[in-house]
């Protein structure tokens, strides 16, 4: 198992380099330079060159991407240019603010597609079966900005039962906070509620079907005492690795979602940095994005493992 | 599938209607789930709840809001006067760069960073110079050396009062090796700012200018005074951490791109009585959050939206929108160095086949001033109404100037600009005025940085679009984009490479004439040489909109971009 976890954790060490590198190139191919985008179009060549001078975004491509790896790796993401902050303090509180999102999200979406997975299974064929299936399906399948831009409309705007803004007020309290999250958070949970209840459902259709389970049956166990320690057990390990494995998407991936309901998360932050040619800051991101995907898949392989000891990692 | 695996199939356990799992369990697991979401909800309120006798239930929370749900369901929300005082919320574009007094450069900067901190002169919407930390300046005869009397009272919000070396440190510090934009171009020497006395400044100038004290104003948003003790010690980041200045607000609390908090500057050296005692902001990315958030009762003021964002807005009985005319317009630039546009008939023909009014209605909602094709704005003191007739849509004259030209088929042409406000549908509107007279755009829209980096000084033939923002005199708009390319160099904002003896010479004289009289004389010439040449089009000049809540009064705006509520107030 420890060898396992190396490994993974040295493979993740490579992809998140390769990653930056990536990053790297690709903000060396926007538009126009860094001291132009900063001063606008209007200031004088001398102001921005003076400026790049003093940001060191004149220096070589190797050069800067050299100073900023070897700062990173201790821990030191620079400074960033379009925020004049330590990029650490940025990420920091944008990670905190992703956390609280991914966590509501989640709480909701968790139990409520499980419960529905399993209720389809147990009802395959019925009307409701199809209800949860087909209908979690058509919700995953709807971009974010479409659910998210109706529900700002109905519950924000008509309605006026929960703010549209996602950002509470300064100086706010945590269940504030959680209740300007909860139309964000909707979204999420269309997008990943059919994903997880069908995965849930199949594995609970397929639990029923096996031969454990029939033998349990023929026992003459009871039936919720099968189901229970039987099929609920074996039906939902899969799903559990499903759902480990959204911790990333959740962190990183609501660039949309953010940038919708003005939540200053990690996807809003990497959003503003990219638009404003920030580098350090929009490299500084990715790697954390990168990270917590990393470890969300780390985390879905080892409680996967730790559930069937049928899996043995090596 | 033999009877057993029927029997352990799903389809099976539905028919015995599943004893063991049965739908109480899964709805106790649907409960706890909508449970969370309702504790979730919940506002952490410590406040008090209250039903009237018609339905209405009042909440108010911790933080002073108050939330009002009448019986049909409308929700208000609303900011209390309670123990806490009163507190105004203004939705702002997100600065594009940190609150540097160095780097600002736009209007969600600009705006924040004028809260805190102030101006020796104020360039209000009706284009006066109000002294505010200079109480008074002059010139000598030539213009070239100008002197600015300090107001004695002026404290920064330490209490320390506002000197002339404070003046001095941050005329260097912009304009000195911190690498500030547009503030060089003014004819100011770092090294020829004196403080002659601890009251008394003054300036020597490269080049003599009779608008110099609009220079000194709020119109360059950098040159708020702050103290020699911030510049001593300014490194990048170093404004964030305290907001210093001299100005009625001080920073409670800021969050980068997200939120500031300002609180009542109790110290304030001149009058800030009438002032609320609170003000948040929020920043927008998007104009449309803005206005959804205002929808909903989060803001009570939003200094500046484009009429499109001002929509949703204008029939609504929760909002006041206003308007102030501005300088702010957009220049419809050709590449005046190739054919076809070499040739001025051409770009006469083009400037006739717009029906300007019709672009004022449409895109601006009738928030707008035709234009002219020159950026002399005809609330500018200078404007000559004399000088040149107002071009009108003529597409016959146009038909005719084309084939004098030798188009009389018409040519096709590129029209590039930016995402801007209105300005894509612009583009897409004057391509469609010039097809009835056979003249072919096609458009291409780009993103901000692609614009300016590829297009917009490019010499390849084209046409563009390009905004210019408000500014209290002409001078920026005549020099860089007008004036020779040669003449100004690497600093030339000159879209249409028009190259004018004639208009060089003009302008020289108009930035450095004596009195209004003889500048309204020469602006009265080039207002009708750039009519006749037509470098670029003016189609118009566009309205500064704002929104605040009924009830909420006292928001002065410029056209700029500066906002203050320091006499806002509430009724009631």
């Amino acid at each position: 198992m420890s060898r396992f976890v190396l490994r993974r954790i040295g493979l993740a060490l490579i992809t998140l380099f390769l990653l930056s590198v990536l990053v790297f190139v690709g903000t060396q191919l926007l538009p126009g330079d860094v001291g132009r985008r900063i001063l606008g179009p209007f200031a004088n060549q001398e102001a921005v060159d003076a400026l790049n001078q003093r940001l060191g975004t004149d220096r070589p491509v190797l050069v800067q991407y050299w100073d900023w790896i070897s700062s990173a790796v201790t821990g030191d993401l620079g400074f960033s240019i379009s925020f004049s902050r330590p990029v650490n303090e940025l990420l920091g509180r944008a990670l905190g603010n992703s956390v609280k999102l991914a966590a509501l999200a989640f709480v909701i979406v968790v139990p409520l597609s499980l419960a529905g997975g399993v209720f389809a299974a147990l009802r395959r064929g019925t009307f409701v079966d199809r209800l949860i299936t087909v209908g979690g399906l058509s919700a995953t399948v709807i971009p974010e900005f479409v659910s998210g831009v109706v529900l700002i409309v109905v519950f924000g705007v008509f309605l006026g039962w929960l703010p549209g803004i996602a950002t509470a007020p300064a100086g706010s309290g945590f269940l504030t906070q959680m209740r300007y999250l909860i139309l964000p958070a909707i979204p999420l949970v269309l997008v990943l509620f059919g994903y997880i209840a069908r995965i849930t459902r199949a594995g609970v259709i397929e639990a029923l079907e096996a031969d454990y389970t029939r033998t349990a049956i023929l026992k003459g166990l009871p039936r919720s005492t099968v189901i229970r320690r039987d099929v609920l057990r074996n039906a939902l390990l899969p799903t559990i690795a499903v759902i480990a494995s959204q911790v990333g998407y959740l962190i990183g991936g609501l660039v949309i979602v953010e940038v919708l309901f003005t939540y200053q998360g990690v996807g809003k932050l990497l959003f503003d940095a990219a638009r404003n040619a920030d580098f350090p800051l929009l490299a500084g991101g990715v790697l954390v994005v990168g990270a917590a995907f990393q470890v969300s898949m780390l985390l879905a392989d080892l409680a996967y493992s730790w559930l069937n000891p049928r899996i043995r990692l090596s | 599938m033999d009877k057993a695996e029927t029997t352990a199939s799903g389809h099976e356990t539905r028919k015995r209607s599943n004893p063991a799992i049965g739908r109480s369990r899964f709805f106790v697991l649907l409960v706890i789930a909508l449970g969370l979401v309702l504790a979730a909800c919940a506002d952490d309120t410590t406040g008090t709840t209250a039903t009237s006798g018609d339905g209405e239930v009042t909440t108010t929370a911790a933080d002073g809001e108050v939330t009002t749900t009448a019986a049909d369901g409308e929700v208000t929300t609303t900011t209390s006067s309670d123990a806490e005082g009163t507190t105004v919320r203004v939705a702002l574009p997100t600065p594009a760069v940190g609150i540097e007094p160095v780097l600002i450069n736009d209007e969600g900067g600009l705006a924040a960073f004028g809260q805190a901190a102030e101006y020796l002169i104020f360039s209000d919407d009706e284009l006066n110079p109000i002294p505010v930390l200079a109480e008074s300046w002059e010139s000598n005869d030539a213009g070239d050396v100008w002197t600015f009397h300090l107001n004695p009272g002026a404290t920064f919000q330490d209490g320390s009062p506002v000197t002339a070396d404070d003046v001095v440190a941050t005329v260097q510090g912009i304009a000195g090796g911190n690498a500030g934009p547009a503030f060089q171009t003014f004819g100011v020497d770092p090294a020829q700012v004196v403080a002659i006395d601890e009251q008394t400044v003054e300036f020597t100038l490269t080049q003599s200018s009779g608008a110099f004290p609009f220079f000194m104003s709020s119109d360059n948003y950098n040159a708020a005074i702050l103290p020699a003790s911030f510049w001593e010690e300014y490194e990048e980041g170093s404004y964030e951490q305290s907001f210093v200045g001299s100005g009625p607000w001080v920073l409670e609390s800021y969050d980068p791109g997200v939120s500031a908090v300002y609180v009542k500057n109790e110290n304030y050296w001149g009058d800030n009585s009438g002032q609320p005692d609170r003000m948040e902001v929020t920043f927008f990315a998007d104009e449309a959050a803005a206005v959804t958030g205002f929808l909903e009762g989060r803001f009570d003021v939003i200094p500046h939206i484009s009429f499109s964002g001002a929509t949703p807005l204008l029939d609504s009985p929760d909002a006041e929108v206003s308007s102030i005319s501005t300088a702010q317009h957009r220049q419809v630039y050709f590449d005046t160095t190739k054919p076809p546009f070499d040739d001025k008939r051409v770009r006469q023909a083009i400037a006739l086949a717009l029906d300007r009014d019709l672009l004022v209605d449409g895109l601006l909602g009738g928030f707008g001033l035709v234009g002219n094709d020159h950026p002399i704005w005809e609330n500018y003191p200078m404007y000559n109404s004399d000088a040149v007739e107002q071009r009108t849509q003529d597409l016959e004259q146009a038909q005719q100037l084309l084939a004098d030209a030798g188009y009389p088929d018409g040519f096709e042409a590129p029209l590039d600009t930016l995402v801007f406000f209105e300005v894509e549908d612009l583009a897409q509107l004057i391509a469609s005025s010039l097809a009835p007279i056979g003249i072919d755009l096609t458009v291409g829209v780009y993103d901000s940085g692609t614009y300016y980096g590829d297009y917009w000084l490019a010499a390849d033939g084209s046409m563009g679009i390009v905004n210019y923002g408000h500014r209290g005199v002409p001078n920026v708009y005549l020099g860089a984009p007008l004036l020779s390319p040669e003449r100004t160099g690497e600093d030339s904002w000159n879209a249409s490479h028009w190259s004018n003896e004639e208009y060089d010479a003009l302008f020289d004289q108009f930035t450095s004439a004596p009195d209004l009289e003889t500048q309204t004389e020469i602006a009265g010439e080039i207002q009708a040489l750039l009519n006749d040449e037509v470098p670029f089009i003016v189609p118009y000049y566009v309205d500064h909109i704002s929104v605040t809540r009924p009830g909420f009064s006292g928001l002065e705006v410029t056209g700029m971009g500066h906002y203050t509520v320091v006499d806002g107030s509430f009724d009631g």
